[in-house]
């Protein structure tokens, strides 16, 4: 009995101690949004020493943040549709079909990975404003409709999609893309998930490249809003985590709808569909 | 979840794409379209906006549109923009960017452009600034500048009146050793650590080097010119301070949290912290040597306006010529507690009443606005910045002797300007 209880114990501490490195920043945060400015510069306490609800309100109303909102959902939403339509062709491509260079392909793919977002910020910079995309949803998305992060995710996990299955429906009299749409992607179901969590999460909390495209508030994204609270004359980080608190939920609803898929998804895998 | 999230995706990206701008190019007899990017944020923005509406509600031929451009990315915006022929016709930024946004794009001439009277009626030290290369590619649209700023309270406890903050070197070490003694607290913060951008301790250093009659660099920004007596006066005062306890060695911020007694800090803490003061502060003049002279150290934004065409840039000067008139002038110092940028303001009953009665203050930053200088305007000061703290900074704490300290500034300096 005894030794059992102190190892539940020492579980639960274990526990605990996660669960607290997780939230205690978002308890931090809390508290600091419903401070006044001078108390986030005087107070260092992480429990709420006083209840400014307002600032919520004046942090959404110092800029047009649902206009802000809207922008980042359509933006994220175009490009996550985009990865995973665009990435699992292409995944889909490399881990099935034959077609002339496609180990050289796939090897430039791979290198593509290696190369750092800044340096080919600017030469994309220069295409979308020669194709006259500044300051539009366009220049937001097209520019990140594919992602190599993606088409390698899903073609590893289509690789290990038995044959056989397709094999099978082939028999039967089903067109490549029907074999596509009706069996391989309802069983990449969680690799999909995967790729719609980090997608979304990039897209949200992607700031230079909205930054440098946008110009208008009629197309600036959350993040961008946000960093005016960062000003050069001093921080006001009461707003700030107010506001980033706000801009926080759309990510956790997000990685709850897909992370059940995820785990359903894993739970049935290898049964048949 | 079925397929729901894909079919929803799928009409993501067509919706995206058919959004797709377009823009139709200016009807023959349009007004002028003038941009504007600016990195203000709260009241500043506000304000800005509320002005610029004025005047295009009283010009049928110009239309001013604003931008917010975060200031920690105002230049790489700018730098992208330039590769592609989408700079703004006017920018608004940082004093000390102009040089190097005079690099990043072409910029007008401004002396031809906006009229005489109103240039020679701005503080001679941000013209002076912004002249590069025999133009005026730049004109300070708000100002600021460092004051001494203390806290009232710890002031009282150690049996200072809190109406009478220090006006010298000499004082201010008098009275920093009363608060040392009586409240066990730092008297006066320094700024002492380079940290990665170094402009913080090197901006503050030079009110003292200016003060003690000192230069940062010689007059064509070609060499270190602070090792000299001047500068050893002033670096000795630091390391003095430090060495009797009246400041610490440490992380910026001790003041603003209560735990400091006084800083050198700019008047824009005044506008910030007048609603919802963290306690009791007053302000005055920076300190200066008994046989020293009166200086502070200026900041604020100027305004540049990008060669794009000669029609928008005619109209870009039209706004700042506007914007610099007196009314202006008056209306954006008095919403926003930024220090007027022209002498006929800043000098003014007016303003100055206004000041008295309602952000009394800010009197000392005002008065000081005669004695201002501004930083060296080269496009190598932020990387000639760094190299100074980083070696003035061992002085600080005291790894390096003064003589030392201001040799090795001096060779930094010099080999960030060779290398160019």
């Amino acid at each position: 009995m005894r030794p059992r209880l102190l190892g539940r114990l020492a579980r639960h501490a274990v526990l605990i101690a996660g669960a607290a490195v997780v939230v205690v920043p978002f308890l931090w945060m809390f508290t600091t949004s419903l401070q006044t400015r001078a108390e986030t510069y005087t107070n260092d306490s992480i429990l709420p020493t006083s209840w400014h609800w307002e600032n919520y309100v004046t942090a959404w109303q110092a800029a047009p943040f649902g206009q802000y909102y809207l922008n980042s959902l359509v933006m994220a939403t175009g490009i996550v549709a985009g990865h995973l339509v665009l990435d699992a062709l292409a995944a889909y491509a490399f881990a099935r079909l034959d077609f002339p260079l496609k180990r050289a392909l796939f090897t430039v793919l791979l290198a593509a990975l290696m190369v750092p977002t800044f340096v080919t910020i600017i030469p994309a910079y220069s295409l979308v404003a020669s194709f006259g995309w500044i300051d539009s949803y366009a220049g937001l998305i097209v520019p990140r409709l594919a992602d190599v992060f993606g088409i390698i995710l899903l073609r590893q996990y289509f690789s290990t999609i038995p044959v056989e299955l397709e094999e099978a429906a082939r028999i039967d009299g089903c067109s490549r893309l029907g074999i596509f749409w009706r069996i391989v992607v309802p069983l990449a179901r969680p690799a999909f998930a995967t790729l719609a969590i980090f997608s979304f999460l990039f897209a949200w909390n992607d700031f230079l490249w909205p930054l440098l495209v946008t110009n208008s508030d009629d197309l600036r994204t959350i993040q961008i809003g946000l960093s005016a609270f960062v000003g050069r004359y001093g921080t006001s980080w009461n707003y700030l985590m107010a506001g980033t608190l706000t801009a926080t939920v759309p990510s956790i609803v997000v990685f709850m709808i897909f992370q059940r898929a995820l785990v359903r998804g894993i739970a049935m895998t290898g049964v048949k569909d | 979840m079925h397929r729901t999230p894909l079919r929803l995706a799928a009409v993501g990206v067509v919706a995206g794409l058919a959004l797709a701008g377009c823009t139709a190019g200016p009807a023959p007899d349009a007004p002028v379209e003038v941009t504007v990017w600016h990195y203000w944020d709260g009241t500043n923005a506000d304000t800005f906006d509320a002005m610029v509406d004025e005047f295009n509600a009283s010009h049928d031929d110009i239309v001013v549109s604003t931008s917010n451009v975060p200031n920690a990315d105002f230049l790489t915006k700018l730098r992208a923009s330039a590769t592609s022929k989408t700079l703004p016709d006017v920018a608004i930024g940082d004093l000390v960017w102009v040089p190097q946004i005079a690099q990043i794009g072409t910029l007008a001439d401004l002396s031809g452009m906006l009229p005489a009277d109103v240039l020679s009626d701005i503080n001679p030290a941000l013209t002076a600034f912004g002249t590069i290369g025999g133009e005026q590619v730049s004109v300070p649209v708000s100002a600021n500048n460092l004051g001494y700023l203390y806290n009232k309270t710890l002031f009282e406890e150690a049996g200072l009146d809190p109406n009478d903050p220090p006006t010298t070197w000499e004082e201010l070490k008098a009275d920093g050793a009363k608060i040392v003694a009586a409240t066990g607290k730092q008297a006066y913060e320094l700024f002492t650590q380079a940290g990665d951008n170094g402009e913080g301790l090197t901006w503050n250093f030079q009110v003292n080097l200016w003060q003690a009659g000192g230069e940062f660099l010689t007059a064509d920004n070609s060499a270190a010119a602070f090792n000299t007596p001047a500068g050893r006066t002033a670096l000795q005062y630091w390391v003095d301070l430090i060495d009797s306890g009246i400041s610490k060695v440490g992380a910026w911020g001790e003041f603003g949290s209560g735990n400091a007694a006084s800083a050198t800090d700019g008047s824009w803490m005044v506008g910030i912290w007048a609603p919802d003061p963290p306690f009791d502060f007053g302000s005055g003049t920076a300190p200066y040597p008994e046989d020293g002279t009166p200086a502070t150290n200026l900041g604020g934004e100027q305004a540049m306006v990008f060669e794009n065409s000669d029609e928008k840039a005619a109209a870009a000067a039209e706004f700042l010529s506007w914007f610099l008139e007196p009314e202006q002038v008056l209306s954006w110092s008095e919403t926003t507690g930024m220090l007027p940028v022209t002498n006929s303001i800043a000098t003014g009953d007016e303003y100055l009443s206004w000041v008295d009665e309602n952000q009394p203050l800010l009197r000392p930053y005002v008065e000081q606005m005669a004695v201002a200088h501004a930083r060296p305007n080269t496009p190598l000061y932020p990387a000639i910045s760094l190299a100074f703290a980083k070696e003035i900074e061992k002085a600080l704490a005291g790894e390096v002797s003064v003589d030392d300290a201001l040799a090795n500034a001096e060779s930094a300096v010099n080999a960030v300007i060779a290398k160019g």
